[in-house]
């Protein structure tokens, strides 16, 4: 669906270059995710997939086309919403959507059905003027699905939600990728990540670190312990074995003849965890979504 | 079959500008500014067909002077006003949707940043043709000294004063309230061939930069078959005032792709 290879943008006016050799290939019904935190490069790859920005230097191939040479057919295949949403504030929630919609000829969704999947039925009369920011972001995911494109993408999808609608947003797009649909999302919330993606690429300054599944990285970085929490003259204590002849462990088998035990739990590691350990940087705006 | 696909393509674009307009329609009935902006035409024609007679009955208790011995002229400026209305209009609309970021939306629809940008422009020139067309004729008609022919000519030169406008505001105002700002600069200029139309002097060459001044003569030797000003040659005032919008159409519209 997607192949990047050997992918450099430097902006008009910039000495170093933005993005810098990216080489990425996403398969048709997958849900890819691209990690890192603001400024990280996200958006301009977002914009070269997209067609936007075309003075790059490398191959990008986007629903089999060379993506600097987008023609109309290619953006009739594909879905977008922008972090931003970017609305007629004067329509309600259904003209916009007629609106967008009269851009295709594509078989159509029904829209108020789209509505109803993240909770906007009772908002279709209203203007997008007096939308809230989660309703507007809402409203801005539907219409990249609502001419039934092949290629979806996604910059910040849960930005702004709260976490009732972040689960029916999350439900959606799993949704759509059971219809087979290919999605793309930006984003520096990594429990949307860990819960949505099939992969995803963790990208700092430009570059990408490492990509993978979150199952797998979470296995490949797992300490593979546990934590015990147990009481000791009184007092709280924790302590951490490794797992490997944990039966053997001396100190272990101390702490379960005690009878102090409070609780023993394996010790996860969050896709967080390891973006910072595998980066060295940290996502300082996360959301608390 | 290569007909079939061209007459699809027909009707895709036919169905697109129809879905735009419906567009616009909502945008600006629903906007109280834009509609006070699109009632111009309705407000001059009143203006001039009771409010002239009105202000010169009381200033005939004064003065001698009578704003209907300038009625030409002031046929021209109607003339010139529609498509600067309908060019603000449209601008304003621009400017709505570049700070909506519907712009950089469209860069992602099949008809691409580009393809909006030319309904865009070319929406107030046609617009601005039909409605300065029909003014021309409730004001004129029954005039014995109208070039018709040459008044056709004038009315599409002017046109595209539109376009003009739309793209000055779009390509150097950031949002609507610098656009109204800008709008009120266009009133400045405009009164560059009352400059020439009052006084005979080389000075008044300088009038010639702005593009108002080619197109109020022109129109003006459409309407009375006269001249003021410098240039008493119709072929010049076209062929000048062709190419002295084509240059402004040109730069603004450079600097409206670069800004979007």
């Amino acid at each position: 669906m997607i192949q990047v290879e050997n992918l450099f943008y430097t902006y008009p006016g910039n000495s170093s270059p933005t993005i810098k050799d990216i080489n990425v290939s996403i398969n048709e019904g997958e849900i890819f995710g691209f990690l890192g935190p603001s400024g990280a490069g996200k958006s301009t790859i977002q914009k070269i997939l997209i067609g936007v920005l075309k003075d790059f230097q490398g191959n990008v191939k986007v629903l089999n086309q060379d993506v600097s040479k987008a023609s109309s057919k290619f953006y009739r295949q594909l879905g977008v919403a922008f972090e931003t949403p970017n609305f007629y504030q004067k329509f309600t929630a259904l003209e916009n959507l007629e609106f967008f919609a009269g851009f295709y000829n594509n078989t159509r969704l029904n829209l108020e059905d789209l509505l109803r999947k993240v909770a906007l039925e009772n908002t279709v009369n209203i203007r997008v003027s007096n939308f809230s920011k989660g309703m507007k972001m809402r409203l801005n995911i539907v219409r990249a699905f609502l001419h039934n494109p092949d290629l979806i993408i996604l910059d910040e999808p849960t930005s702004g939600l709260d976490p009732v609608n972040v689960k029916k947003v999350q439900k959606f797009i799993l949704e759509q990728k059971a219809r087979g649909k290919t999605i793309i999302l930006n984003t520096h919330n990594m429990n949307v990540a860990e819960t949505l993606c099939d992969r995803v690429a963790f990208v700092v300054e430009g570059e990408i670190k490492l990509i993978d599944s979150p199952k797998n990285l979470k296995e490949a970085f797992s300490r593979k312990e546990i934590a015990v929490l147990h009481k000791e003259e009184g007092k709280e204590n924790i302590e951490y074995f490794q797992l490997k002849l944990l039966g053997q462990n001396k100190r272990f088998q101390q702490i379960l003849k005690g009878d102090e035990l409070i609780k023993i739990h394996t010790v996860e590691r969050t896709l967080e965890d390891i973006f910072v350990e595998v980066t060295g940087r940290a996502l300082h705006d996360r959301e608390t979504d | 079959m290569k007909k079939g696909a061209d007459v699809q393509t027909g009707r895709v674009h036919i169905k697109q500008v129809e879905l735009f307009l419906k567009g616009d329609a909502k945008n600006v009935l629903r906007d109280p500014l834009m509609v006070l902006v699109l009632g111009i035409p309705i407000y001059l024609f009143i203006l001039v067909k009771f409010g002239i007679p009105f202000v010169d009955i009381q200033l005939s208790k004064y003065t001698y002077f009578q704003l209907m011995d300038h009625f030409d002229l002031i046929i021209c400026f109607i003339v010139l006003i529609v498509p600067m209305m309908i060019g603000m209009l449209t601008g304003f609309l621009l400017l709505d949707e570049k700070d909506d970021g519907i712009i950089n939306y469209m860069a992602i629809t099949p008809m691409k940043k580009l393809g909006f940008i030319g309904y865009r422009v070319t929406l107030p020139l046609i617009i601005s043709f039909i409605i300065s067309t029909v003014l021309v004729l409730l004001f004129l008609i029954g005039e014995e000294s109208v070039n018709w022919g040459l008044l056709l000519i004038v009315l599409v030169v002017v046109s595209l004063f539109g376009p003009l406008i739309t793209m000055y505001l779009a390509s150097l105002c950031e949002n609507k309230v610098e656009g109204i700002s800008y709008a009120k600069l266009i009133s400045i200029f405009s009164v560059a061939p009352i400059v020439t139309y009052m006084f005979e002097s080389w000075w008044t060459g300088f009038a010639y930069i702005i593009p108002v001044t080619w197109v109020v003569e022109l129109s003006y030797t459409s309407i009375t078959g006269e001249y003021f000003g410098l240039i008493d040659n119709w072929a010049i005032l076209y062929l000048g005032g062709v190419t002295n919008i084509s240059i402004f159409l040109y730069f603004f519209y450079q600097k409206l792709r670069k800004s979007l």
